[in-house]
């Protein structure tokens, strides 16, 4: 073996190592689509932002998760507030705290002689001083998983800033907005919860200061244990796929399902949807999931049923990220490469940083949405940030709606139902290689475009059964 | 510290990986790394200097890594090179490769590592071992002849 052998034998394990990282990259595309969704439909519903032809889906969609959180306070008045607090003008006031072994819900509103929508800007506004007291266990159990102390102390706001939801107005406040805690370890106490900061709808911070003493009773929760699952093959390069399901917890403010899924090939997830007990459906919360289990959770509005008699779910969809690795090596833009049949424009402009902007010429026939590049510098270096990128929705009877940002196509109601959304151009900029101090760039066109990763989604309709009792158990 | 340590996680993943090519064994090796960054933050002098400090960490802790696991991995690909006769040539070799990287001392592994496994300029290796720039560029090569030569190389080719 030589000196040339031996390069090229490391070049192949570099690229073998490559290969590794990016399938262990593994996006959590469902959850984070469904996170996008969530934070985008909050925005536009209190932005007031218009997207004319499919505004009233998302509202109703938003109606509907303000209506559960809503029917969670509803359903145990006992848990119903009336403190309130007012600093220069603006009285924040608490309507409700909710509390359980699965999460911890606090209802408030503001009010302001203006008006104006006011929000508690709840991650740099809000503190619980004494969550030290209330999330004790909680940092023991991390600090036992291999947590640094240090770092669990210094990050106590992650358990009490696990989301916040904005609910719609009622007739009595305008300004409403539900936030959600992890489960405090003590039965019941005090939350003292500080409040400094708001922010208007403009985004300008408020500052002042608001302080409540919030008593609170944790409800205890049911535990089912299911015990059951599923090995499915999935019709995908008959892939093996199985999911196991642990438990169920029934509580005031929700219902967890726990579980855990495991495939032969780390390309491809699977969305879970249309649950149901009983024959009921069973909605899902978007705020919801445990902050420390070892296994995947999803969290539904509670639900109150005598017996349970059978849960079920079904897979409705694959998301699939195949690799694939072409390489096109770039003299001179705007250039035209092919690809699977169909044509790709590169074109390369420069102002103060270089950036490409690819777009697919043709996407009738293909059966992938779009494509992962990665781009080479003189230099070897492979980084690219993508900065934006405009597509179409293809309907599920064929139509086509265009759609100009990836906001748009993920609020659009027909995304929520997986259709699917092509990319036909794709803008990057060498940013985030510029930000990566280590590296001395300072700006070197492009000279190798390579396509990484497909990505497609594959509708399937796979029921699953979580749980069948039959009448004598 | 911590926010520094997030701007960098993932390179620091990359590095971790890389060495221990075993996705659970690198998230064990970088929170190793980050608790002995947070106890001895107090030795890095000049914060300009504080990635590749971080870099140094965690290869100290995945060169601790392989030298508990060496033993098992010599054992398990043995195994695994019995039991499969219709591995392809490319494979059987990256096998070798990663035995002979074994068989380096932790700096020729780390310099081939940083070099040619992670694409690092020798001038950004000698910032991240402490070493000079002539120092990384002759070690580099010995370290390289002595690769080729685990792997049955000729010096005199």
């Amino acid at each position: 073996m030589n000196d040339r052998n031996i390069k090229k034998l490391l070049k192949l394990e570099r690229r073998q190592i490559e290969k590794e990282l990016i399938q262990d990259r593994k996006l959590r595309f469902f959850s984070s689509r469904r996170k996008l969704i969530l934070i985008m439909a909050i925005v536009i519903c209190f932005s007031g932002v218009a997207f004319a032809y499919h505004q009233m889906s998302v509202y109703e969609w938003f109606m509907l998760e303000s209506l559960g959180y809503d029917q969670i306070l509803e359903q145990n008045p006992k848990y119903e507030l009336d403190i309130s607090v007012e600093d220069q003008d603006i009285t924040i006031a608490i309507d409700g705290l909710v509390a359980d072994d699965l999460n911890t819900y606090l209802y408030y509103h503001v009010s302001s002689p203006s008006g104006e929508p006011l929000r508690i800007k709840y991650h740099d506004g809000l503190d619980v001083l004494n969550a030290k007291e209330l999330y004790g266990g909680l940092k023991d159990r991390l600090v036992e998983k291999g947590l640094p102390e240090d770092y669990v102390d210094e990050n106590f706001d992650n358990f009490y800033g696990a989301g916040s939801s904005s609910l719609a107005p009622n007739e009595t406040a305008s300004n409403r907005e539900v936030l959600r805690f992890e489960a405090f370890d003590l039965q019941k106490g005090t939350v003292e919860i500080l409040i400094t900061q708001l922010q208007d709808a403009e985004g300008e911070t408020i500052n002042g200061e608001w302080l409540f003493e919030a008593p609170f009773v944790k409800e205890k929760s049911e535990t089912i244990f299911l015990d059951s699952g599923s090995i499915l093959q999935l019709p995908y390069r008959d892939m093996d796929f199985s999911v196991e399901f642990m438990k169920m917890e029934m509580g005031v403010t929700a219902t967890r399902l726990y579980y855990q899924d495991d495939y032969d090939d780390r390309t491809v997830n699977v969305s879970y949807s249309n649950f149901t007990m009983n024959d009921q459906p069973l909605r899902t919360i978007f705020l919801g999931g445990s902050g420390e289990d070892e296994y995947s959770t999803v969290d539904f509005f509670p639900v109150k049923v005598d017996k349970i008699k059978d849960i079920e779910c079904e897979i409705d969809t694959l998301f699939i990220m195949e690799y694939v690795l072409e390489q096109y090596f770039i003299d001179e833009f705007p250039v035209e490469i092919e690809y699977e049949g169909g044509k790709l424009r590169i074109e390369e402009s420069f102002t103060d940083r270089y950036q490409y902007t690819i777009t697919d010429l043709g996407y009738a026939t293909r059966d992938f949405e779009y494509l992962e590049f990665e781009t080479y510098f003189e230099g070897g270096r492979a980084i690219m940030s993508q900065f934006g990128w405009e597509g179409c929705l293809i309907m599920p009877d064929g139509t086509e709606l265009p759609c100009e940002s990836v906001i748009e196509a993920m609020l659009h109601p027909e995304a929520l139902k997986r259709t699917k959304v092509y990319k036909l151009e794709t803008h990057y900029s060498d940013e985030e290689l510029r930000d990566l101090d280590y590296l001395d760039y300072d700006g070197e066109p492009a000279v190798e475009f390579r396509i990484r990763r497909e990505h497609k989604t594959m509708p399937v309709k796979e029921p699953i059964t979580i749980l069948k009792r039959h009448f004598w158990e | 510290m911590e926010k520094q340590y997030e701007k960098y996680s993932k390179q620091l993943y990359r590095i971790a990986y890389s060495y221990l090519r075993h996705k659970e064994n690198a998230e064990d090796a970088l929170q190793a790394a980050y608790e002995k960054a947070i106890k001895n933050q107090d030795q890095l002098t000049d914060q300009k200097k504080l990635r590749s400090w971080l870099i140094r960490i965690v290869i100290n802790e995945c060169n601790q890594n392989h030298r508990i696991r060496k033993r098992q991995m010599e054992i398990g690909q043995k195994v695994a090179l019995n039991s499969n006769t219709l591995m392809d040539a490319d494979y059987v070799q990256s096998i070798e490769l990663k035995e002979a990287l074994l068989l380096l001392s932790e700096e020729e592994r780390n310099l081939i590592s940083l070099k040619y496994l992670l694409g690092y300029k020798q001038k950004e290796i000698g910032a991240i071992l402490d070493l000079p720039l002539g120092t990384v560029k002759s070690r580099l090569s010995r370290s390289l002849g002595k690769l080729k030569e685990i792997m049955g190389g000729d010096e005199n080719e």
